[in-house]
């Protein structure tokens, strides 16, 4: 049943004026924000400053190829079951309506997983995986659908898409659902005027208790892209425009019983999960010759292409030059990245432009976010640290990249956008729920508001876009719906 | 299945929330919007000589700017841009202000959190007046002798 959250959705705020400029000082903004710029938009991990949206074609690769694009990835104890974990991935960025008259269907030629590690060794204790298959029932009409759409099934939905769901644990892998379909494209008011049955007809409830999506829905994430004007127009003055509202992403939402992502079963004992998604592509693909049918085929081994945890990192930690080695990277080997972490550019861009100093590095607040875990060790409260769970071997856990969730924190009725940070440890960093402003958080932590005696003035910092500009629902998949061709 | 919430979750709630409530508290303080009355600009020749006499422009116009507060058109955004020039001005002593480079700093950042909020569409007051009473402290320390 497709409803708006009652408490989710607030409407984005309108774009506000622009400051004036800086009578001088601009052409050294502009400067500096173009030689950091320059070097990798590598700003730090944890800012508006700095990107495409949360990891929307964020490195060479991915941005000439969507459909392996990742842009964003959630884990939050579902709202409305708190013995549940809800897993929330999205790629192909920035889709256009209106696109046809192909739209967006996911590559059938790719692999694209949650994964999620349970024992803090930074590789992968389950991985569900989704792969597509698509089918034209007419390949004699240019028409995405050939009348009106009213159901998944409809003679007149002329492309289709359906999935395999599996799981691979220990190597063995154990397929939960196969031939799902995919809830189509929103191709317009006169094809699907009613999109919200499309909608509930392709969630699907899974034996063991799990429920399954995938398909088109609203880009759930919400900031200024601006950032790429010269950060937010030399100085920060082009701000407040949710500059992804109004573009679609495709989506794949599982929810799974929280003791079954816990090491052993038991989410009690073990209540701290890692998660990122990656996609995988064959290594070699071959187009076929002039005259021929025009398609491309894969082949050779599966080669990782994409991978996001915890958002932005990517965009504004790693540098441009290191953006397709990330995406190629297994978090078992983030030691190579370390140094992006602790001496956060972001910081020092900002020190540049408005002199205040940068806090001192390295930054051990952020390694505790991003790394490792947020424990009593690091930032003074036990909460996403692996060493958590009892039943995990310190000797095997090791620091990586990864959205770390303590699936035993309840949610919370009213959601806090801030997070932790705005005193809610049922958000960001802790997992990372839809209305998680991890934009505002994370340059609020990049500034130090995690460390002892922070400035006041941090809290506060933010891109003045502080909520998506759709409502999220209240029940499974959480996901607006998508924005109509027609809108 | 239930899932409790540890004592180490409730605890980490209960500090984030005092931490919440000291920031919020801090935030509170302070006062004045930079308008309340305050001594006459000093003449830069009162300052101390050595770091304080060079200091002496940069803190007078950051004064005299802060004073002014937001109760013009546009007011706070001009304060924020002209605050620039000072800024640059005592940033650039820092170096070699000796004693005086904490409080050098105190008032730099002052402003530059100012600029940041004010540009970032977040401004609140009391950055204003953070701005104000830490330029008066050093002024108040650098002409005190006389």
């Amino acid at each position: 049943m497709i409803e708006p959250d009652s408490t989710g959705g607030a409407r984005r705020p309108r774009a506000r004026s622009r400051t004036r400029p800086a009578r001088r000082g601009i052409a050294g903004i502009a400067g500096i924000a173009a030689v950091t710029l320059g070097v990798g938009s590598a700003l730090v991990a944890l800012t508006p400053a700095a990107s495409t949206a949360s990891s929307h074609r964020e490195a060479p690769l991915v941005a000439t190829d969507p459909t392996i694009d990742n842009t964003d990835t959630y884990a939050f104890v579902s709202p409305d079951d708190k013995n549940s974990v809800t897993l929330v991935a999205n790629w192909v960025p920035f889709e256009e309506p209106a696109g046809g008259p192909n739209f967006y269907p996911f590559a059938n030629d790719a692999q694209y997983d949650i994964n999620i590690d349970n024992d803090g060794d930074s590789k992968p204790d389950l991985i569900y995986r989704w792969t597509f298959s698509s089918s034209y029932k007419n390949p004699n009409t240019f028409l995405y659908n050939t009348g009106v759409v009213t159901s998944l099934d409809d003679p007149d939905l002329n492309f289709t898409q359906t999935y395999r769901l599996e799981v691979v644990s220990k190597g063995k892998s154990t397929v939960l659902a196969d031939k799902v379909p995919v809830a189509p494209s929103n191709v317009g008011q006169a094809s699907m005027p009613n999109y919200a049955t499309l909608r509930n007809q392709s969630v699907r409830t899974l034996p063991g208790g799990l429920k399954t999506f995938a398909g088109q829905a609203d880009d759930p994430f919400f900031l200024d892209l601006r950032v790429f004007d010269l950060l937010y127009g030399a100085n920060l003055s082009e701000i407040g425009k949710d500059t992804v509202a109004g573009y679609n992403v495709n989506s794949v939402v599982l929810q799974v019983p929280a003791t079954q992502l816990a090491l052993k079963g038991d989410a009690g004992r073990n209540p701290v999960i890692g998660v990122w998604s990656t996609t995988q592509r064959r290594s070699t693909t071959m187009v076929s010759p002039t005259n021929s049918s025009g398609r491309a085929m894969g082949f050779g081994q599966w080669s990782q292409v994409s991978r996001l945890g915890s958002p932005l990192v990517n965009e504004v930690v790693i540098p441009v030059g290191q953006k397709d080695r990330f995406n190629a990277s297994t978090p078992s080997r983030d030691a190579q990245f370390l140094k992006y972490v602790t001496d956060p550019e972001l910081a020092r861009l900002i020190q540049g432009i408005y002199k205040i100093p940068a806090p001192k590095t390295p930054r051990n607040d952020l390694v505790a976010v991003f790394l490792t875990g947020i424990s009593k060790g690091n930032l003074g409260v036990d909460l996403t640290s692996p060493t958590l769970n009892k039943d995990a071997d310190p000797r095997d856990i090791a620091p990586s990249e990864q959205l770390r969730l303590n699936m035993s924190v309840p949610p919370t009725a009213s959601p806090n956008r801030l997070g932790v940070v705005g005193g809610d440890v049922a958000g960001f960093p802790n997992g990372r729920r839809l209305t998680d402003d991890v934009v505002d958080i994370e340059i609020q932590a990049v500034e130090g508001v995690l460390l002892p005696n922070a400035p006041a003035a941090v809290k506060g910092l933010g891109d003045a876009v502080n909520a998506n500009n759709l409502p999220f629902l209240s029940t499974f998949p959480y996901l607006a719906l998508p924005t109509s061709g027609s809108r | 299945m239930m899932l409790r919430t540890p004592p180490s979750i409730r605890m980490a709630v209960a500090t984030v929330g005092l931490l919440a409530v000291t920031g919020l508290a801090a935030g509170c303080g302070g006062g004045s919007d930079g308008n309340a009355a305050a001594k006459p600009l000093p003449a830069v020749e009162t300052f101390q000589a050595g770091a304080c006499r060079d200091a002496a422009s940069g803190l007078v116009d950051t004064l005299r700017i802060a004073r002014r507060g937001n109760d013009k058109p546009d007011g706070i955004k001009m304060v924020a841009t002209d605050l620039i020039d000072p800024q640059e001005k005592l940033y650039d002593q820092i170096p070699a202000a000796g004693e005086l480079a904490p409080d050098l700093e105190k008032i730099t950042t002052a402003i530059g959190f100012l600029r940041l909020r004010v540009d970032t569409s977040t401004y609140e007051p009391r950055l204003l007046t953070e701005v104000t009473t830490t330029t008066e402290a050093l002024v108040n320390r650098c002409t005190s002798s006389h």
